[in-house]
């Protein structure tokens, strides 16, 4: 997979500028394009104003919830004795999501740089950045990043000469999913297994180690040095209305050049399916579905998707989500029932277990989508598995139930035809079903 | 505090109370398996679930913030259905073998399936197997089919027992609850578990397959294992104790009690002592009573009486009364040679007895050696079992004319006792009868008669009276009274020891009185020398969830 290259006057890029310049890993490299200015700008404001630049921006978190970064860091509480902790989630693994990897192998410093400015937003002394066990290469030049950035006197006791000590540390999962759940992901950083948390408390107030902690995806955070250069505003005149500035796509599944792209938000799939993309892998087999923000969002079917722009909005309004925004795109001839029970499997082995509905409920689906897809299931599954999954969602401490219903509902309604042919069938009626 | 609506009935939300808890003194009872009021908040069974009116999506009543005015329905049909849900995703992997179980009865899956599940199985895929009969330590089994996956005992291990043996092992569909391997559940207090565990995947060793729920008898009790004097509930059937399991009083014990008070009860169901017996000839009680009263008589006042401070208040006043106002003996004590017992700050005391403090109150704590080498011609034990604890004593027997004991087991004194030619008294244990005993802080807390007596066992005040009408003395300084034996204990002979408290008797409320009065000195315990003042108290518990919160 490459990085994006296509310009055209309306692209702007934020994100991806320097991930094909040779070495951009390196922090000299990021000094030379002006890297860590923008946190000597922020150093010489008080924490409230870069917080309110922040808000100003309309910048919302990439992780998949979407939620405008500004107003959740001010939910810090205001006087408190206790230590404030940012942790930065790079335990990217929503299936059909790569984003984070490119920022953090080829744009390492640009994420450090959002953190420095984020722990004095929100008055932190210590950042963890909490990074998925797998991601072994994009560990190592982070790590070297951060080498470099103590080195240098950009984080440590004194960084950018601000006088607020700053330290960020790694810290690996170990493979599970749902530590990318934001309070998993907490209880996971403090040595527990990873099972998320009730709420309330919220992180902000009782968050790492009973104390507030702000929580960020990675792609969130490396925004952060560009708001504070250009300006807040300036971020919020890129994309359309709510969904301001330049979003990371992650496009896989059948077309002829899969990779990460940037554009800003409210591009037409079209556009980024055909211009980005490069269209369909195969002529011959046109678009038949296409999951908009990786695998736990409703799915859209071709004519949904060749109409819809890519932001938030537009997207919820086609009831789906735009999610991490992994996108994958799947072509004519595959096999949906089974597409779906890949889906639903996934979500069986990452359920923490924790809540009755996912820790059963996750696993009795998969079981039936599997019947459904080698033959043996009846009509009366379909119906049952929609009750079942009436009876998860929404009914959990996290969202990884939901993360499987959503899809399951939608694939069940929108490819009816095809689980009714398996039954009838009583195995997959494809003659060559596409399955990679 | 905020006033909120519960199924149209308006209440006003306590202290630190929860919407379970709130609910509950509302009358109206949210189904929950994981929530557990002296354990954190886990919010993982799903089971509690509410419709909060303005709120979306249904929320679980355990960890939901109580606001003024907040409108709550548990009983509407979304939320029925919600339960009917969870519930069967808690059944789906469930082995359904309620005919082999022992929490068949005071199953929670049993009772919510009656009142909220009543459907049809839907599962058509196989069930997900985990392990059974799992030894998890010395009292506890786990069969993990049956679990709930709840955490309750995990969080009872990690915050009541603070020694983290459980944790819930793998994830997803095949979690189950486990031990680190060569890391077996051995705390103290392990037994618990099986107490709060809302189903029958934790099971006592000592009770399993021992009887059904509902064929037994309920009792409540005082556990008698230390001077902590744990509030308990005797379970029984046959007139056998089958369990004894902690009930609630947050004064004392708060839900728990030690594995040691809990698997301390075959000493009530066996080798008990139930007939009088002389040398090799079994006597109907009341020619042992004659025989006694003949041989005291023919003593004089050169009699030793030695007491145990596991006899409750009544026996020991009884006593005390017998030897010093209505036949004066030359020797009197109370004492026990029983070694201390390990001690924690959690439940346990060092001192193994349950009624040291009225002991030391009544003036009668003595040395068990210095009294059986003090100089008389008969000696008189009651209870316990001061051979056994020092085979040496078994020696000294011979020195006196006559060796009588009331024992309630056929212990090692029982045995020096007849071969000495001694008469033996089949003694009650404190299950066959009512009493109080004082904790190690002075509470008096009350007792209530579980089994019918053993044979013809009497309960150690019953027979200081018996022996005095067989001496022809009057026991009763102001006549017999119109009570029970043990009320007119209380009114004829505790105001003559200002130590001990003015009760009530026959109302002493089963959480038991604090000690209000003053003693005129402070009882220090005799094992640690300590000042028994109780300085560990327990966080209130919410009141309205007592009920039913066992098990």
């Amino acid at each position: 997979m490459t990085s994006g290259t296509k310009e055209s006057p309306a692209v702007q890029r934020i994100l991806s500028l320097h991930f094909d310049t040779p070495e951009s890993e390196r922090l000299a490299t990021y000094t030379a394009s002006g890297g860590y200015s923008a946190c000597r700008r922020a150093f010489a404001r008080p924490p409230e104003d870069v917080t309110e630049e922040v808000k100003k921006s309309g910048l919302r978190g990439r992780g998949g919830a979407g939620f405008p970064a500004g107003v959740k860091w001010g939910f810090i509480p205001k006087n408190t004795e206790r230590p404030m902790y940012l942790c930065i989630n790079a335990d990217e693994s929503e299936p059909g999501t790569f984003k984070d990897r490119y920022i953090m192998e080829r744009d390492p410093h640009m994420l450090l740089e959002g953190i420095l400015i984020t722990c004095w937003a929100i008055r932190s002394h210590d950042a963890y950045i909490y990074i998925r066990g797998e991601f072994e290469d994009a560990r190592r030049v982070l790590q070297a990043a951060i080498d470099e950035a103590y080195a240098a006197g950009h984080l440590g006791a004194n960084p950018c000469g601000s006088g607020w000590r700053i330290d960020v540390t790694i810290h690996r999962g170990a493979g599970a999913y749902i530590c990318g759940e934001e309070t998993g992901l907490l209880e996971s950083l403090e040595g527990k297994k990873g099972y998320p948390r009730i709420k309330p408390p919220f992180p902000a107030v009782v968050g790492l180690f009973q104390s507030p902690t702000i929580i960020n995806n990675v792609e969130t955070i490396a925004c952060v040095p560009w708001i504070l250069e250009h300006g807040g505003e300036a971020y919020a005149r890129i994309g359309v209305g709510k969904s301001t500035g330049t979003k990371l796509w992650c496009i896989s599944g059948h077309v002829a050049r899969p990779g990460v792209y940037e554009t800003p938000l409210g591009v037409p799939f079209r556009t980024l399916l055909e211009e980005y993309a490069g269209g369909m892998r195969h002529p011959d087999r046109p678009l038949k579905a296409v999951i908009p923000g990786g695998s736990s969002v409703p799915v859209l079917t071709a004519s949904e998707a060749l109409g819809v722009n890519m932001d938030y909005e537009s997207l919820g309004q086609l009831g789906t989500m735009l999610g991490s925004a992994g996108v994958m795109v799947i072509e004519e001839g595959t096999c949906m029932v089974w597409a779906l029970a890949v889906i639903t499997r996934f979500y069986a082995e990452e359920s923490c277990g924790q809540c009755t509905p996912c820790r059963e409920g996750t696993s009795w689906v998969n079981d039936i989508m599997w019947r459904l897809e080698r033959g043996g299931a009846t009509p009366e599954d379909i119906a049952l598995v929609h009750n079942l999954c009436d009876n998860m969602i929404g009914k959990t401490i996290c969202v990884l139930a939901d993360a499987m219903v959503m899809p399951a509902k939608s694939f069940m309604k929108k490819f009816k035809p095809e689980f009714d042919a398996h039954i009838a069938a009583g195995r997959c009626p494809l003659p060559q079903p596409v399955r990679d | 505090m905020p006033k909120i609506h519960i199924d149209e009935r308006e209440i006003e939300a306590g202290a630190n109370e929860n919407l379970i808890a709130t609910a509950a003194r509302a009358g109206v009872h949210i189904p929950h398996f994981c929530w557990h009021p002296a354990l954190s908040v886990a919010g993982n069974c799903r089971q509690c679930l509410v419709e909060i009116e303005g709120v979306p999506k249904p929320q679980i009543a355990c960890n939901t913030p109580l606001k003024d005015g907040m409108v709550v329905r548990t009983k509407s049909p979304a939320i029925q259905e919600a339960r009917r849900g969870v519930l069967e995703f808690l059944l789906l992997n469930h082995p359904i073998d309620c005919p082999i179980c022992d929490q068949a009865g005071e199953c929670r899956l049993q009772e919510y399936y009656m009142s909220h599940g009543l459907y049809d199985a839907r599962r058509n895929v196989d069930k997900v197997h985990k392990p059974k009969v799992v030894d998890l330590g010395p009292h506890v089994l786990l069969d993990a089919e049956r679990c709930v996956l709840c955490t309750r005992c995990v969080r009872f291990c990690s915050e009541v027992a603070r020694s983290d043996e459980l944790y819930v092992a793998e994830r997803g569909s095949h979690s189950e609850i486990a031990t680190f391997p060569g890391q077996p559940l051995v705390n103290a207090y392990s037994g618990n578990v099986v107490d709060i565990c809302p189903v029958g995947a934790l099971l006592s060793k000592e009770f399993r397959f021992k009887s059904r729920v509902w064929w037994l008898k309920k009792a409540d009790s005082v556990c008698t294992s230390c001077a902590r004097g744990c509030n308990v509930r005797i379970d029984h059937h046959w007139n056998q104790v089958q369990r004894q399991v902690p009930r609630y009083n947050p004064e004392v014990n708060s839900y728990w009690m030690c594995d040691r008070g809990r698997t301390h009860i075959d000493w009530i169901n066996e080798q008990r002592v139930t007939a009088a017996q002389h040398g090799e000839q079994t006597l109907v009680l009341r020619e042992a009573f004659e025989l006694l009263a003949a041989r005291l008589a023919a003593a004089g006042s050169a009699v030793t009486v030695v007491l145990s401070p596991k006899l409750a208040n009544e026996d020991l006043l009884a006593w005390r009364h017998l030897f010093t106002a209505v036949l004066p003996a030359a020797h009197l004590g109370a004492g026990s040679l029983e070694p201390a017992q390990p001690e924690d700050d959690i439940l346990r005391r060092a001192d193994p007895h349950p009624n040291t403090w009225s002991v030391q109150a009544l003036e009668l704590a003595a040395d068990v050696r210095a009294l059986w080498q003090a100089p008389a011609k008969l000696l008189l034990l009651v209870g316990d079992d001061p051979v056994g604890w020092d085979p040496a004593l078994a020696a000294g027997l011979a020195r006196f004319d006559f060796v009588a004991a009331a024992l309630t087991n056929h212990n090692a004194t029982a045995t020096s006792v007849l071969a000495a030619g001694g008469l033996l008294l089949p003694l009650a244990t404190h299950a066959e009868y009512a009493g109080t005993f004082n904790n190690y802080a002075g509470r008096v807390q009350r007792f209530e008669a579980a089994l019918a007596p053993f044979g013809s066992a009497l309960a150690a005040h019953e027979m200081a009276v018996e022996l005095a009408l067989v001496l022809r003395r009057e026991f009763w300084p102001a006549g017999k009274p119109r009570t029970s034996v043990q009320q007119g204990i209380w009114q004829q002979l505790a105001p003559a020891i200002p130590a001990m408290p003015r009760i009530d008797w026959e109302h002493v409320p089963p959480e038991g009185l604090n000690p209000t009065w003053k003693p005129t000195a402070r009882p220090r315990s005799v094992l640690t020398g300590e000042d028994a003042t109780d300085a560990y108290s327990w966080g209130a518990a919410p009141e309205a969830a007592r009920a039913g919160e066992h098990g």
